[in-house]
């Protein structure tokens, strides 16, 4: 259990989101915002296939916490069989396709008011300009969602 | 700089012979003489004569039977 | 050992006429190290020391002489040459002194002649004369008397063996040009220019052989790429480096600029009390920022453990599941699933009986099986369920961590943003003053207060993209190594470069670590001979002094509170005489000044304690003390004091001729007293 050697993949589309907010100090590592992602998608109970993988970053940076409550995810989703949770490759899988519709909420609910206005085709960028209190605003998000979940 | 040195002493102050010793041949003798070339010459000239010792550094090298 | 002059001989040089002899080293006690020069201004003390320089080095122009084109300063003789028109007139200087044992005599001489209004000048004589400790005298050849003297007395090092009070007092004034001044006199006096400029050319060969080794059609196409990239980075680097220094030498700028609006503004009585309170509340503004800053970079360290509150019933629900099951006594089994496989497959139960298909034993049986997993999946399960357990307790924990990091960071704002309402209003006040001229500098305060926000900023986003920029440079090169040494990369461009980085990278550490150990050496020397020359008040109201990182010194209270402001003229000149000797004795290389110092009316602006501290003091530091002083500054009392210490060996006085000229004239130290005030 707590295989390392996972590629996790997300959308390519996404690569510029993920490095941005890296960048602008509200996540301090990628898999942070893919279990953010994750947590949201599946708080909704949706999920969307990836069309265009993109590598983003290994499992061995899965912190302990994240990998309970992707276990604690898998199982409920399996029916709570335990057994669900042994094929951590196939459980990523499932786990990337929370993360892609989560994001989409996370930018549709909140992320657009930071987002440099382009062609919906583009993939999102944040406007550097003002992100200045953005570690701030989504750490208040990521509360509100748990407020309204609970 | 030191008022002690003698003709033979680099103009190098002690302060900083003393840190380069640390480092292994060739890199203290071509820093030491970088240094040195610096207290007459611009930037330019040195980089030139840095440029040129080092090609001679690794070409003596090489003739030794280290190289590939 | 010391360099000490023994005499010098001057001749028709400046205003002293004919053939005149300064002895320096009494024979008699050569072990007494003070001189003292005596005489009215304008009677040739400066000259002296012009003439130390002109026979050294060949240079007739002083730092002092500021703009004056060199071809103005005139070494010969008026007289002379005025009452020998058309005849070439000799002026010389001949000077005797030793070091590390050898004797040198070195004469440099020019004939001067004047015709009608014109003047034309040729260098005469150049000789140097070495008397070796074994007894032997040779001659240096006239080429090689440069370097000769460069060893003794290096040519930059001058500068700070002689200085006059003006030099002293302009030293330590609060300002960007004296900080720049003190900054390049110690780069250049401790040679951190040389090695400056070796690192910058060492850097420039990295480049070089950076580029040929990206051409190189043997280097892998991802090097070639890796090293691009570390190329770019490395430049933008530099440059964010270079804009960070300007940066800094703007906010100090617009700091002093500041300071003296707000001595000025202070003046005025009616509003001491709102500056005073506006001063308070910018610096409790600042203060609150960096809080704020910080805690918005602190938020990203709870974003996981707020994330997973959000699938916290998800989390309950299978610790609620397995919690069930380890009542119910699935988990861990009571009977272990290869033992009830066993049991089925032989049709025998554990306690002996027989178990057939089919029957109600045979189905509780089937069911035990069922609801078994095996062990490694109960493991499993356990661990989870412990995991679960602690991420659940803590989980209120965190969210309530969250709120309270939020709620912190907003009240740090919001009284921030309270205390720059406040201070508008203040400026209102202050700015709305009847007095036109308190106005008028309010305006310009808060231009610079403007720019120093605007400084700040540019200033910190600067310093991240540095960080940004130095973590990619470390990666960069990590990877470009790792990349020659899968690729065993072992080409001539490839160890051209490898070494090129190697001496940059030893120049650099050698840099940081010497600057850094300068500057500590530097203010711990400097606050010694402050310590020492200061007097008692002083020393209560003055802790010490430490060199910046820009060179430029900080005169710290006993509370480590900048005091450079508030420091007296007087306490101005012991700074700087403190600063000058550590710089000197850093330079030598000794705790003492291995080299005479000439000091041109020192005492001007200093009180008596502070004269006497300084004639105690500096025989004890400097190998030889060469006093220049005026009859207004050195009088019975400081002639007496200096008698005390023992060390006062020659006495000369510099007399005005009726033509104009100056004539040395040697007195008996014990009969000093009679020629002072």
């Amino acid at each position: 259990m707590r295989d390392g050697n996972i590629r996790v993949s997300t959308e390519a589309h996404h690569r510029e989101l993920y490095n941005n907010m890296k960048t602008c100090g509200a996540i301090e590592d990628f898999h942070e915002f893919f279990f953010a992602c994750v947590c949201v998608g599946y708080s909704r109970g949706k999920a969307r296939p990836l069309e265009r993988k993109d590598d983003r970053f290994w499992s061995r940076t899965v912190t302990p916490l994240e990998w309970d409550c992707y276990h604690a995810i898998i199982m409920q989703v399996n029916d709570f069989q335990v057994s669900a949770v042994m094929d951590e490759k196939r459980m990523f899988e499932k786990l990337e396709e929370y993360a892609n519709a989560g994001i989409d909420i996370i930018i549709d609910e909140f992320l657009r008011d930071y987002l440099i206005t382009r062609d919906a085709r583009d993939s999102p960028q944040l406007d550097p300009n003002g992100v200045i209190n953005l570690p701030k605003a989504f750490l208040y998000y990521l509360l509100q969602q748990s407020e309204a979940r609970s | 700089m030191s008022s002690n040195q003698t003709c033979e002493d680099s103009g190098v102050p002690a302060f900083i012979r003393d840190k380069l010793v640390l480092y292994p041949e060739p890199v203290r003798r071509l820093a030491t003489r970088a240094i040195e070339l610096s207290e007459s010459h611009k930037k330019q000239a040195v980089c030139e004569q840095v440029v040129g010792m080092i090609r001679s550094q690794i070409k003596a090298t090489r003739d030794d039977g280290n190289g590939d | 050992m010391a360099m000490v002059i023994k005499r010098i001989i001057l001749e028709n040089f400046r205003q002293f006429v004919g053939r005149q002899e300064i002895v320096f080293e009494s024979a008699e006690f050569p072990e007494k190290n003070v001189v003292v020069v005596y005489g009215q201004n304008g009677r040739g003390k400066t000259g002296l020391f012009r003439a130390v320089v002109f026979c050294l080095y060949g240079e007739r122009k002083l730092s002092q002489d500021g703009d004056v084109p060199e071809n103005e300063i005139r070494l010969a003789n008026l007289t002379m040459l005025r009452d020998h028109p058309g005849t070439p007139v000799r002026t010389s200087v001949e000077m005797t002194f030793s070091h590390n044992g050898y004797t040198y005599d070195l004469l440099r001489s020019i004939r001067v002649m004047r015709e009608g209004d014109k003047e034309y000048e040729q260098l005469d004589e150049i000789r140097l004369r070495v008397l070796e400790p074994d007894g032997n005298t040779r001659v240096v050849d006239v080429r090689d008397v440069p370097a000769t003297v460069a060893k003794v007395l290096d040519p930059r090092v001058k500068d700070y063996f002689l200085f006059d009070g003006e030099k002293i007092e302009r030293l330590t004034r609060s300002g960007l040009e004296q900080r720049r001044e003190i900054r390049n006199g110690v780069r250049n006096l401790l040679g951190v220019d040389a090695l400056e400029t070796a690192i910058e050319a060492s850097d420039c060969a990295v480049k070089s052989f950076n580029k040929a080794l990206s051409s190189d059609p043997r280097t892998t196409e991802n090097m070639a790429r890796l090293l691009n990239e570390l190329g770019g980075a490395e430049i933008e680097s530099e440059a964010v480096s270079r804009r960070v220094d300007e940066l800094a030498d703007e906010e100090r700028l617009s700091r002093d600029e500041m300071s003296r609006i707000d001595e000025k503004l202070n003046k005025y009585e009616e509003i001491r009390h709102l500056l005073n309170k506006r001063i308070d509340n910018e610096q409790q503004i600042k203060a609150l920022t960096q809080k704020a800053s910080i805690s918005m970079s602190s938020m990203s360290e709870l974003v996981c453990r707020t994330a997973a509150c959000i699938v916290r019933p998800t989390l309950e629900a299978v610790f609620n599941y397995i919690d069930e099951r380890k009542r119910k006594g699935d988990i861990p089994a009571e009977i272990r699933r290869d033992l009830i496989l066993r049991i089925l497959e032989e049709g025998h139960c554990i306690c002996g009986n027989r178990i057939t298909e089919c029957t109600p034993e045979y189905y509780n049986i089937k069911r035990w099986l069922e609801r078994s997993d095996d062990s490694s999946l109960q493991d499993a399960a356990l661990d989870l369920w412990r995991y679960l357990s602690a991420a659940l307790d803590r989980m209120e924990n965190d969210r309530a961590e969250a709120q309270k990091r939020i709620i912190e960071h907003s009240e740090v704002v919001s009284e921030a943003q309270r205390l720059v309402d406040e201070n508008a209003q203040l400026q209102s006040q202050i700015g709305g003053s009847d007095r036109q001229d308190i106005s008028e500098l309010d305006s310009m305060r808060s231009r610079i207060r403007a720019k120093q926000v605007q400084i700040e900023a540019e200033a910190r986003n600067c310093s991240s993209r540095l960080v940004e920029l130095e973590g990619r440079i470390a990666r960069l090169k990590a990877r470009i190594e790792e990349e020659r040494r899968t690729a065993n990369l072992n080409t001539v461009f490839s160890g051209r470069y490898g070494l090129a980085v190697a001496v940059r990278d030893a120049l650099k550490e050698v840099h940081e670590s010497y600057t850094g150990e300068i500057k500590a050496i530097i203010g711990e020397k400097v606050t010694e001979v402050f310590r020492a020359l200061i007097d008692a008040e002083g020393r209560t109201a003055l802790k010490r002094i430490v060199v910046d990182d820009d060179y430029s010194l900080e005169v710290l209270d006993r509370w480590d509170r900048s005091f450079l402001a508030n420091v007296s003229a007087g306490q101005r000149q012991i700074m700087s005489i403190a600063f000058i000797s550590a710089l000197a004795s850093c330079a030598s290389g000794a705790s003492t000044i291995n080299m005479p110092l000439f000091m041109d009316t020192p005492f001007g602006r200093l009180s008596s304690a502070h004269r006497n501290n300084l004639i105690r003091h500096v025989p004890t530091i400097a190998s030889q003390w060469i006093l220049l002083a005026t009859d207004t500054e050195f009088t019975r009392a400081e002639a007496t004091e200096l008698m005390r210490t023992g060390q006062w060996g020659t006495f000369y006085q510099l007399v005005a001729t009726p033509e104009g000229n100056t004539v040395i004239e040697g007195q008996r130290v014990e009969d000093a007293l009679a020629y002072l005030r």
